[in-house]
């Protein structure tokens, strides 16, 4: 008779051995994923970076408006010095007035768009949104990301057979969020090192947390893996000591009317 | 007078679900490697459990064959998927994509021809074996101009495009050494596609199950082998019936009860499908069967379902 081998005693000791590997690729992978990207090699990291943010770049452009870009880059050289990084970190406007978000791509790149610099009132807040991306670039998460995600998918591609979007998106959430708790705790004590303070970021997560400006800036795809607002402002006011620095601000007037502009 | 015989199915859901279960863990642990094997598993238990006049059907293609049919079909597609990465964000992108969907369609025919072959010509009942010939790359291109034939039309000439694919494919078969022949006309599935397209809307589609139904029945009772005859008793409202129930348990279950669904179709099948004529006078055929290279390399590349018929 055919498949007279099969048994349940078979099928549950397979059922157990699949489980334990599964366990073991979800949280194995994670763990094994951060060593992983400490030793990616720069260029391959270059070619990611590139191979994400250039689609981007084509597809909406670049704001170079010099000036706006001097003042971005004195902003950018203050919290990146303040974190005395190996690595420089270039950050990039994308043109896009409907993008309200940012993020860091592995060799320290970071895509700051159009729209989420329009929503923010004041160089403390865009600071904020700054320091909270170059956490992620200090911390690795962006290559931590792309080898966790992508060896996740691979396997989970190869396991079912299907397209594992889905699976593979509730698999990452709960890593997303604890890397954005990780960035936050690291990008208060940047801007205590840059003397900038948290007033900004704290602003500016109030600022989209309200309901009064839910229509003006539509947070949906960037905190679709981000922890709830209120719970990161709690924790980063923790952090803080409830806001010791004064904030100071580093670009004059002028510069960071310039900037505002930049894509204008 | 003739005989009417009818298949007999003595498969269980459970035979099935151990199968089915056994093969998905197998092939999670093997990262999918061990998909060939189960499906061929599957399909050796689906055909050991159909029978007629006390003989059982055989099945006796192997995972090996179905893995390397595959790995033979793999380059075609990386090749496919390469060409449009390298156009990427060049001018040339739209018109690779375009070119890329035109061979995707085309080799799916292709891939559907060839799985077909394949399983025929693994397929045997009293020593008898079933063989198919024909060209899969020319039957590709036949199919790829009725279809084309059949959206430029609106979806009128479905029925015109359906007589002709089953009319290729079926006058390709030998059942021993009988060649099959398919004698219907394609006014009669023009009508049926006609009124069953007209009424798509009022009854939320379900008037092309009913289609289906009519098409198979026929297409299936336009069928002859030597003086044998097949016979196809499906009904519209059994089918969709079918359709819709097995739809709502693979919903409602995520998928882990879909070893119910195959048990139900396979005694669907069985219930109405019939050979008429006197079975003791079907010889077996001693030629020698030809066997397609590609196999369903293709078809599961295009990650169609296939199944045993």
């Amino acid at each position: 008779m055919v498949a007279q081998h099969i048994t349940w005693h078979k099928i549950f000791v397979l059922l157990v051995i699949t489980l334990c590997s599964l366990l073991l690729v979800i949280f194995g992978l994670p763990v094994l994923a951060k060593p992983i990207a400490k030793i990616l090699p720069q260029q391959l990291a270059q070619h990611i970076s590139e191979y994400i943010s250039v689609p981007f770049e084509n597809s909406f452009g670049v704001c170079k408006n010099p000036q706006g870009l001097a003042a971005l880059n004195k902003l950018t050289k203050h919290l990146s010095s303040a974190a005395q990084l190996q690595q420089p970190i270039s950050v990039i406007i994308i043109n896009d007035p409907d993008a309200n978000n940012a993020f860091a791509t592995p060799n320290g790149k970071i895509l700051l768009f159009a729209g989420l610099l329009a929503a923010t009132d004041n160089q403390q807040q865009l600071a904020g949104i700054m320091a909270h991306e170059i956490a992620h670039t200090i911390l690795l998460h962006p290559e931590i990301a792309v080898v966790r995600d992508n060896g996740l998918f691979i396997l989970l591609l190869a396991m079912f057979g299907k397209d594992p979007t889905i699976q593979h998106h509730l698999l990452t959430l709960n890593f997303s969020r604890q890397a954005e708790f990780a960035a936050d705790n690291l990008a208060v004590e940047l801007l205590n090192q840059a003397q900038i303070g948290t007033t900004g970021l704290i602003d500016f997560l109030k600022k989209i947390n309200s309901p009064e400006t839910n229509n003006l800036v539509n947070m949906g795809d960037l905190l679709a893996t981000h922890p709830a607002i209120s719970e990161r402002i709690i924790k980063i006011q923790q952090t803080d000591n409830n806001g010791q620095i004064k904030s100071r601000p580093l670009l004059t007037d002028s510069e960071w009317q310039v900037l505002k502009n930049i894509c204008n | 007078m003739h005989q009417t015989n009818y298949f007999e199915y003595h498969g269980s859901a459970e035979k099935i679900f151990k199968i089915w279960t056994y093969s998905l863990l197998l092939n999670i642990l093997s990262l999918g490697i061990y998909s060939f094997w189960g499906k061929s598993l599957l399909r050796q238990y689906l055909a050991a459990n159909f029978s007629m006049a006390e003989h059982t059907v055989h099945y006796t293609g192997s995972g090996k064959e179905l893995c390397f049919s595959f790995l033979k079909a793999l380059p075609l597609w990386v090749l496919l998927i390469a060409s449009v990465k390298i156009f990427e964000n060049t001018p040339l992108e739209k018109i690779c994509v375009i070119i890329l969907f035109i061979l995707v369609v085309y080799l799916t025919f292709v891939g559907l021809y060839a799985s077909l072959k394949y399983r025929l010509t693994h397929t045997s009942w009293r020593d008898i074996n079933c063989h198919m010939y024909g060209n899969s790359w020319r039957f590709g291109l036949s199919a790829f101009a009725l279809m084309v034939v059949a959206i430029c039309s609106l979806g009128l000439m479905l029925g015109w495009m359906d007589h002709h694919l089953y009319k290729k494919k079926f006058n390709r078969i030998f059942i021993g050494n009988l060649h099959v022949t398919y004698t219907g006309t394609h006014h009669a599935l023009f009508k049926i596609n006609l009124i069953t397209l007209l009424l798509a809307i009022p009854t939320l589609g379900l008037s092309r199950i009913w289609y289906v139904a009519k098409m198979r029945n026929y297409v299936y009772n336009h069928t002859q082998f030597g003086e044998y005859k097949i016979l196809n008793t499906e009904v519209g409202a059994e089918l969709i019936k079918l359709y819709v129930w097995g739809f709502a348990i693979s919903v409602i279950s995520l998928g882990l009860l879909y070893p119910l669904v195959i048990n139900r179709k396979m005694q669907y099948i069985a219930t109405h499908f019939a050979l008429v004529g006197n079975l003791k006078l079907l010889t077996a055929n001693s030629e020698q069967q030809v066997t397609e290279t590609m196999g369903e390399g293709l078809y599961d590349i295009m990650d169609a379902e296939t199944d045993l018929w």
